[in-house]
Protein backbone atom coordinates (compact mmCIF):
# COMPACT_ATOMS: atom_id res chain seq x y z
CA UNK A 1 0.00 0.00 0.00
CA UNK A 2 1.23 3.63 -1.16
CA UNK A 3 0.11 7.10 -0.33
CA UNK A 4 -0.66 7.27 -3.93
CA UNK A 5 -2.72 4.59 -4.12
CA UNK A 6 -5.13 8.19 -2.27
CA UNK A 7 -4.69 9.91 -5.15
CA UNK A 8 -8.12 9.34 -6.81
CA UNK A 9 -9.68 9.35 -3.55
CA UNK A 10 -8.07 12.72 -2.88
CA UNK A 11 -9.30 14.15 -6.09
CA UNK A 12 -12.05 13.48 -5.90
CA UNK A 13 -12.21 15.38 -2.05
CA UNK A 14 -13.14 18.84 -1.80
CA UNK A 15 -16.38 19.30 -3.57
CA UNK A 16 -19.10 19.82 -0.54
CA UNK A 17 -20.61 22.81 -0.41
CA UNK A 18 -18.74 25.64 1.68
CA UNK A 19 -20.92 27.98 3.71
CA UNK A 20 -19.45 31.21 3.29
CA UNK A 21 -19.83 33.98 5.91
CA UNK A 22 -21.93 36.63 3.99
CA UNK A 23 -19.80 39.49 6.09
CA UNK A 24 -16.24 38.97 5.89
CA UNK A 25 -15.25 41.31 8.97
CA UNK A 26 -17.54 39.35 10.82
CA UNK A 27 -15.07 36.63 10.76
CA UNK A 28 -13.54 35.54 13.86
CA UNK A 29 -9.65 35.39 14.40
CA UNK A 30 -8.27 34.19 17.89
CA UNK A 31 -6.94 30.77 16.76
CA UNK A 32 -3.21 31.92 16.07
CA UNK A 33 -0.83 32.48 18.87
CA UNK A 34 -0.66 36.24 18.01
CA UNK A 35 -3.96 36.98 18.05
CA UNK A 36 -3.94 34.69 22.14
CA UNK A 37 -0.94 37.05 22.80
CA UNK A 38 -2.88 40.21 21.05
CA UNK A 39 -5.37 39.43 23.63
CA UNK A 40 -3.58 38.63 26.73
CA UNK A 41 -1.95 42.03 26.51
CA UNK A 42 -5.27 44.10 25.38
CA UNK A 43 -7.01 42.77 28.29
CA UNK A 44 -3.50 43.40 30.86
CA UNK A 45 -3.23 46.61 29.54
CA UNK A 46 -7.04 47.43 30.62
CA UNK A 47 -5.74 46.37 34.48
CA UNK A 48 -2.50 48.03 34.09
CA UNK A 49 -3.96 51.17 32.83
CA UNK A 50 -6.63 51.14 35.93
CA UNK A 51 -3.37 50.69 38.26
CA UNK A 52 -1.90 53.74 36.88
CA UNK A 53 -4.43 55.95 37.50
CA UNK A 54 -5.09 54.44 41.23
CA UNK A 55 -1.85 55.11 41.75
CA UNK A 56 -2.13 58.59 40.89
CA UNK A 57 -4.77 59.47 43.35
CA UNK A 58 -3.36 56.92 46.03
CA UNK A 59 -1.59 59.69 48.16
CA UNK A 60 -5.11 61.66 48.08
CA UNK A 61 -6.57 58.90 49.16
CA UNK A 62 -4.64 57.99 52.03
CA UNK A 63 -4.18 61.01 53.16
CA UNK A 64 0.04 60.84 52.52
CA UNK A 65 2.78 63.15 54.52
CA UNK A 66 2.37 66.53 52.04
CA UNK A 67 6.00 67.00 52.24
CA UNK A 68 6.56 63.54 50.28
CA UNK A 69 4.12 64.66 47.44
CA UNK A 70 6.76 66.18 45.67
CA UNK A 71 8.93 63.03 45.35
CA UNK A 72 6.15 60.72 44.61
CA UNK A 73 4.77 62.56 42.20
CA UNK A 74 8.24 63.00 40.53
CA UNK A 75 8.49 59.36 40.66
CA UNK A 76 4.97 58.87 39.27
CA UNK A 77 5.99 61.24 36.89
CA UNK A 78 8.87 59.09 35.22
CA UNK A 79 6.10 55.76 35.50
CA UNK A 80 3.76 57.83 33.87
CA UNK A 81 6.18 58.12 30.99
CA UNK A 82 7.40 54.78 30.80
CA UNK A 83 3.86 53.07 30.62
CA UNK A 84 2.77 55.64 27.92
CA UNK A 85 6.03 54.66 26.05
CA UNK A 86 5.15 51.05 26.40
CA UNK A 87 1.70 51.36 26.01
CA UNK A 88 1.50 53.12 22.65
CA UNK A 89 4.11 50.14 21.79
CA UNK A 90 1.65 47.35 22.62
CA UNK A 91 -1.02 48.94 21.14
CA UNK A 92 0.83 49.58 18.04
CA UNK A 93 1.68 45.39 18.11
CA UNK A 94 -1.96 44.94 18.51
CA UNK A 95 -2.64 46.16 15.19
CA UNK A 96 0.07 44.31 13.41
CA UNK A 97 -1.33 42.41 10.63
CA UNK A 98 1.29 39.25 10.72
CA UNK A 99 2.22 37.76 6.42
CA UNK A 100 0.87 34.60 6.03
CA UNK A 101 1.03 35.00 2.49
CA UNK A 102 5.26 34.73 2.34
CA UNK A 103 7.15 30.96 2.75
CA UNK A 104 6.17 28.66 5.85
CA UNK A 105 9.35 29.45 7.09
CA UNK A 106 9.47 32.90 6.71
CA UNK A 107 6.12 32.81 8.14
CA UNK A 108 7.23 31.21 11.56
CA UNK A 109 10.06 33.33 11.85
CA UNK A 110 8.41 36.56 11.82
CA UNK A 111 5.57 35.18 13.99
CA UNK A 112 8.15 34.00 16.75
CA UNK A 113 10.14 37.20 16.67
CA UNK A 114 7.29 39.67 17.01
CA UNK A 115 6.30 36.99 19.79
CA UNK A 116 9.75 36.89 21.59
CA UNK A 117 10.28 41.00 21.08
CA UNK A 118 6.94 41.80 22.66
CA UNK A 119 8.00 39.41 25.42
CA UNK A 120 10.86 40.77 25.92
CA UNK A 121 9.53 44.36 26.14
CA UNK A 122 7.19 43.25 28.54
CA UNK A 123 9.65 42.15 30.72
CA UNK A 124 11.80 45.61 30.69
CA UNK A 125 8.37 47.60 30.90
CA UNK A 126 8.30 45.15 34.44
CA UNK A 127 11.62 45.97 35.50
CA UNK A 128 11.15 49.76 34.77
CA UNK A 129 7.92 50.09 37.24
CA UNK A 130 10.50 48.52 39.92
CA UNK A 131 11.87 52.31 40.93
CA UNK A 132 8.62 53.54 41.08
CA UNK A 133 7.96 51.10 43.50
CA UNK A 134 10.73 51.21 45.62
CA UNK A 135 10.51 54.92 45.78
CA UNK A 136 6.80 54.34 46.44
CA UNK A 137 7.72 52.16 49.40
CA UNK A 138 9.97 53.88 51.13
CA UNK A 139 7.84 56.46 51.23
CA UNK A 140 4.83 54.67 52.77
CA UNK A 141 7.15 53.39 54.99
CA UNK A 142 8.26 57.17 56.19
CA UNK A 143 4.76 58.09 56.02
CA UNK A 144 3.44 55.22 58.18
CA UNK A 145 6.31 56.28 60.63
CA UNK A 146 5.25 60.17 61.13
CA UNK A 147 1.80 59.33 61.51
CA UNK A 148 2.19 57.32 64.54
CA UNK A 149 4.74 59.42 66.37
CA UNK A 150 5.55 62.94 65.03
CA UNK A 151 8.69 63.36 66.33
CA UNK A 152 10.38 60.09 65.23
CA UNK A 153 13.55 60.36 63.47
CA UNK A 154 12.32 59.59 59.51
CA UNK A 155 15.29 57.41 59.17
CA UNK A 156 16.62 55.16 61.67
CA UNK A 157 20.05 52.49 62.12
CA UNK A 158 18.60 49.14 61.06
CA UNK A 159 17.42 50.86 57.98
CA UNK A 160 20.76 50.53 56.25
CA UNK A 161 19.93 46.71 56.79
CA UNK A 162 16.28 46.34 56.29
CA UNK A 163 15.81 49.01 53.16
CA UNK A 164 18.11 47.39 51.33
CA UNK A 165 17.01 44.09 52.25
CA UNK A 166 13.40 45.23 51.33
CA UNK A 167 14.59 46.41 47.89
CA UNK A 168 16.53 43.16 47.27
CA UNK A 169 13.66 41.48 47.71
CA UNK A 170 11.15 43.55 45.57
CA UNK A 171 13.87 43.21 43.01
CA UNK A 172 14.13 39.50 43.11
CA UNK A 173 10.38 38.93 43.58
CA UNK A 174 9.60 41.09 40.76
CA UNK A 175 12.18 39.57 38.01
CA UNK A 176 10.79 36.15 39.29
CA UNK A 177 7.05 36.91 38.78
CA UNK A 178 7.66 38.95 35.30
CA UNK A 179 9.74 36.03 33.97
CA UNK A 180 7.09 33.71 35.37
CA UNK A 181 4.06 35.60 34.19
CA UNK A 182 5.31 36.22 30.79
CA UNK A 183 7.26 32.62 30.38
CA UNK A 184 3.55 31.43 31.33
CA UNK A 185 1.37 33.68 29.39
CA UNK A 186 3.57 34.00 26.58
CA UNK A 187 6.60 31.77 26.43
CA UNK A 188 3.90 28.45 25.50
CA UNK A 189 3.22 30.58 21.91
CA UNK A 190 6.92 31.05 21.51
CA UNK A 191 7.99 27.64 22.50
CA UNK A 192 5.27 26.35 20.26
CA UNK A 193 6.63 27.83 17.34
CA UNK A 194 9.59 27.50 17.93
CA UNK A 195 9.32 23.18 17.86
CA UNK A 196 8.25 24.09 14.24
CA UNK A 197 10.96 26.17 12.69
CA UNK A 198 12.90 23.07 14.36
CA UNK A 199 11.22 20.74 12.22
CA UNK A 200 12.26 22.57 9.38
CA UNK A 201 15.45 22.86 9.73
CA UNK A 202 17.58 20.52 7.52
CA UNK A 203 17.42 16.96 7.92
CA UNK A 204 20.32 14.71 8.43
CA UNK B 1 -11.54 47.40 0.30
CA UNK B 2 -15.22 47.50 -1.07
CA UNK B 3 -18.01 45.32 -2.13
CA UNK B 4 -16.85 44.47 -5.65
CA UNK B 5 -13.38 43.62 -4.29
CA UNK B 6 -15.34 41.24 -1.60
CA UNK B 7 -17.29 39.17 -3.87
CA UNK B 8 -14.34 38.69 -6.08
CA UNK B 9 -12.90 37.56 -3.52
CA UNK B 10 -15.65 35.18 -2.44
CA UNK B 11 -16.00 33.54 -6.12
CA UNK B 12 -12.05 33.07 -5.96
CA UNK B 13 -12.80 31.10 -2.30
CA UNK B 14 -15.86 29.29 -3.82
CA UNK B 15 -13.99 27.77 -7.08
CA UNK B 16 -11.24 27.08 -4.63
CA UNK B 17 -13.08 25.65 -1.81
CA UNK B 18 -11.40 22.20 -2.27
CA UNK B 19 -8.18 23.71 -0.71
CA UNK B 20 -10.15 25.27 2.31
CA UNK B 21 -11.84 21.58 3.25
CA UNK B 22 -8.57 19.61 2.62
CA UNK B 23 -6.53 21.12 5.15
CA UNK B 24 -9.48 21.93 7.23
CA UNK B 25 -9.93 18.00 7.24
CA UNK B 26 -6.28 17.35 7.54
CA UNK B 27 -5.33 19.93 10.62
CA UNK B 28 -8.21 19.16 12.67
CA UNK B 29 -10.30 16.16 13.75
CA UNK B 30 -13.67 17.85 15.13
CA UNK B 31 -16.18 19.32 13.16
CA UNK B 32 -16.00 22.49 15.47
CA UNK B 33 -12.53 23.00 15.03
CA UNK B 34 -13.07 22.27 11.11
CA UNK B 35 -15.26 25.54 11.44
CA UNK B 36 -13.36 28.04 13.24
CA UNK B 37 -10.06 26.67 11.36
CA UNK B 38 -12.29 27.30 7.86
CA UNK B 39 -13.16 30.76 9.29
CA UNK B 40 -9.83 31.59 10.27
CA UNK B 41 -8.18 31.00 7.07
CA UNK B 42 -10.71 32.67 4.98
CA UNK B 43 -9.83 35.84 7.22
CA UNK B 44 -6.53 35.53 6.85
CA UNK B 45 -6.95 35.21 3.66
CA UNK B 46 -9.21 38.50 2.95
CA UNK B 47 -6.90 40.63 5.03
CA UNK B 48 -3.93 39.28 2.99
CA UNK B 49 -5.67 40.00 -0.15
CA UNK B 50 -4.87 43.19 -0.39
CA UNK B 51 -1.11 41.90 -1.22
CA UNK B 52 -2.26 39.75 -3.53
CA UNK B 53 -0.54 40.85 -6.89
CA UNK B 54 -1.17 38.04 -9.49
CA UNK B 55 2.48 36.87 -9.63
CA UNK B 56 0.97 33.98 -8.89
CA UNK B 57 -1.96 31.55 -9.58
CA UNK B 58 -4.60 32.60 -6.81
CA UNK B 59 -4.30 28.91 -5.81
CA UNK B 60 -0.75 29.40 -5.24
CA UNK B 61 -1.15 31.76 -2.98
CA UNK B 62 -4.24 30.31 -0.87
CA UNK B 63 -1.89 27.48 -0.57
CA UNK B 64 0.13 29.42 1.16
CA UNK B 65 -1.63 31.42 3.33
CA UNK B 66 -3.89 28.71 4.20
CA UNK B 67 -0.87 26.19 5.02
CA UNK B 68 0.76 28.97 7.05
CA UNK B 69 -2.95 29.60 8.96
CA UNK B 70 -3.11 26.32 9.71
CA UNK B 71 0.28 24.96 10.95
CA UNK B 72 -0.10 27.68 13.88
CA UNK B 73 -3.59 26.82 14.48
CA UNK B 74 -5.13 26.25 17.91
CA UNK B 75 -7.43 24.12 18.35
CA UNK B 76 -9.67 23.78 21.34
CA UNK B 77 -8.25 22.32 24.17
CA UNK B 78 -9.54 18.79 24.91
CA UNK B 79 -8.14 15.31 25.44
CA UNK B 80 -6.53 13.55 22.50
CA UNK B 81 -5.45 10.04 21.61
CA UNK B 82 -1.76 10.55 21.37
CA UNK B 83 -1.73 6.47 20.61
CA UNK B 84 -2.72 4.76 17.65
CA UNK B 85 -6.09 2.49 18.22
CA UNK B 86 -5.29 -0.54 16.15
CA UNK B 87 -9.19 -1.21 17.23
CA UNK B 88 -10.90 1.55 15.92
CA UNK B 89 -13.72 0.15 13.52
CA UNK B 90 -14.48 1.46 10.19
CA UNK B 91 -17.16 0.81 7.67
CA UNK B 92 -16.07 -1.95 5.80
CA UNK B 93 -14.60 -1.73 1.98
CA UNK B 94 -17.30 -2.55 -0.67
CA UNK B 95 -16.10 -2.39 -4.07
CA UNK B 96 -19.57 -1.96 -5.94
CA UNK B 97 -19.47 1.92 -4.22
CA UNK B 98 -16.64 3.86 -6.22
CA UNK B 99 -17.87 7.09 -4.15
CA UNK B 100 -18.43 5.13 -0.83
CA UNK B 101 -14.73 2.91 -1.41
CA UNK B 102 -13.40 6.76 -1.61
CA UNK B 103 -15.06 8.20 1.35
CA UNK B 104 -14.08 5.49 3.32
CA UNK B 105 -10.20 5.50 1.88
CA UNK B 106 -10.46 9.31 2.87
CA UNK B 107 -11.46 8.56 6.60
CA UNK B 108 -8.64 5.86 6.83
CA UNK B 109 -5.83 8.57 5.16
CA UNK B 110 -7.44 11.71 7.44
CA UNK B 111 -7.52 9.42 10.38
CA UNK B 112 -3.90 8.51 9.81
CA UNK B 113 -2.99 12.05 9.16
CA UNK B 114 -3.93 13.30 12.74
CA UNK B 115 -0.76 11.33 14.14
CA UNK B 116 1.48 13.64 12.06
CA UNK B 117 3.14 16.72 12.96
CA UNK B 118 1.58 19.95 11.59
CA UNK B 119 4.74 20.41 9.19
CA UNK B 120 4.34 16.96 8.11
CA UNK B 121 0.74 17.56 7.55
CA UNK B 122 1.85 20.63 4.60
CA UNK B 123 4.15 18.14 3.35
CA UNK B 124 1.38 15.44 2.66
CA UNK B 125 -0.61 17.96 1.45
CA UNK B 126 1.13 19.36 -0.85
CA UNK B 127 2.58 15.89 -2.17
CA UNK B 128 -1.06 15.29 -2.71
CA UNK B 129 -1.92 18.36 -4.49
CA UNK B 130 0.62 17.21 -7.06
CA UNK B 131 3.35 19.90 -5.85
CA UNK B 132 7.08 18.84 -7.24
CA UNK B 133 10.16 18.37 -4.94
CA UNK B 134 10.69 22.36 -5.51
CA UNK B 135 7.69 23.80 -5.53
CA UNK B 136 7.19 22.54 -2.12
CA UNK B 137 10.29 23.40 -0.70
CA UNK B 138 9.13 26.94 -2.01
CA UNK B 139 6.04 26.22 0.13
CA UNK B 140 8.02 25.94 3.05
CA UNK B 141 11.05 27.75 2.78
CA UNK B 142 13.40 24.91 2.92
CA UNK B 143 15.96 23.32 0.43
CA UNK B 144 14.85 20.59 -2.40
CA UNK B 145 16.81 18.02 -0.79
CA UNK B 146 15.34 18.77 2.59
CA UNK B 147 11.76 18.61 1.05
CA UNK B 148 12.84 15.88 -0.80
CA UNK B 149 13.71 13.83 2.27
CA UNK B 150 11.37 15.26 4.85
CA UNK B 151 8.57 14.22 2.66
CA UNK B 152 9.92 10.50 2.24
CA UNK B 153 10.22 10.01 5.76
CA UNK B 154 6.36 11.26 6.05
CA UNK B 155 5.24 9.11 3.58
CA UNK B 156 6.64 6.41 5.33
CA UNK B 157 5.18 7.36 8.47
CA UNK B 158 2.05 7.64 7.49
CA UNK B 159 2.33 4.48 5.90
CA UNK B 160 2.90 2.44 9.02
CA UNK B 161 0.13 4.10 11.12
CA UNK B 162 -2.50 3.47 8.30
CA UNK B 163 -1.22 0.11 8.65
CA UNK B 164 -1.61 0.12 12.65
CA UNK B 165 -5.07 1.33 11.83
CA UNK B 166 -5.80 -1.75 10.07
CA UNK B 167 -6.03 -0.56 6.50
CA UNK B 168 -5.26 -2.64 3.76
CA UNK B 169 -5.87 -1.89 0.29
Amino acid sequence: MKIEDFQQAWDAEGSEELVLPAKLEKLRMAHQPIDMIKKNMRQELVYQSAAIAFLGVFPLLIGFNRQFYFIYYFAYTSLLLVSAYYLVRFYKFSRVIHNYAVSSLDSLYELYYEIRINMEAYKSFSFLLVPFTIVASILFTLHLRIRVDHDEELFKPADWVSFPLTIGIIILATVWLTNWWVEHYYGKYARQIRILLDELKESA
Amino acid sequence: MGIQAEQEFLARIESNRGILIKIARLYTDTPEDREDLIQEIVARLWTSYASFEGKSSFSTWMYRVAINTAITFLRKEKRRSETIETTETFPELTTDDKAREQAVQMQFFYRAVQFLTPVEKALVFYFMEGLSHREISSHLGISENNARVKLSRTKEKLQQILKQLGYEN
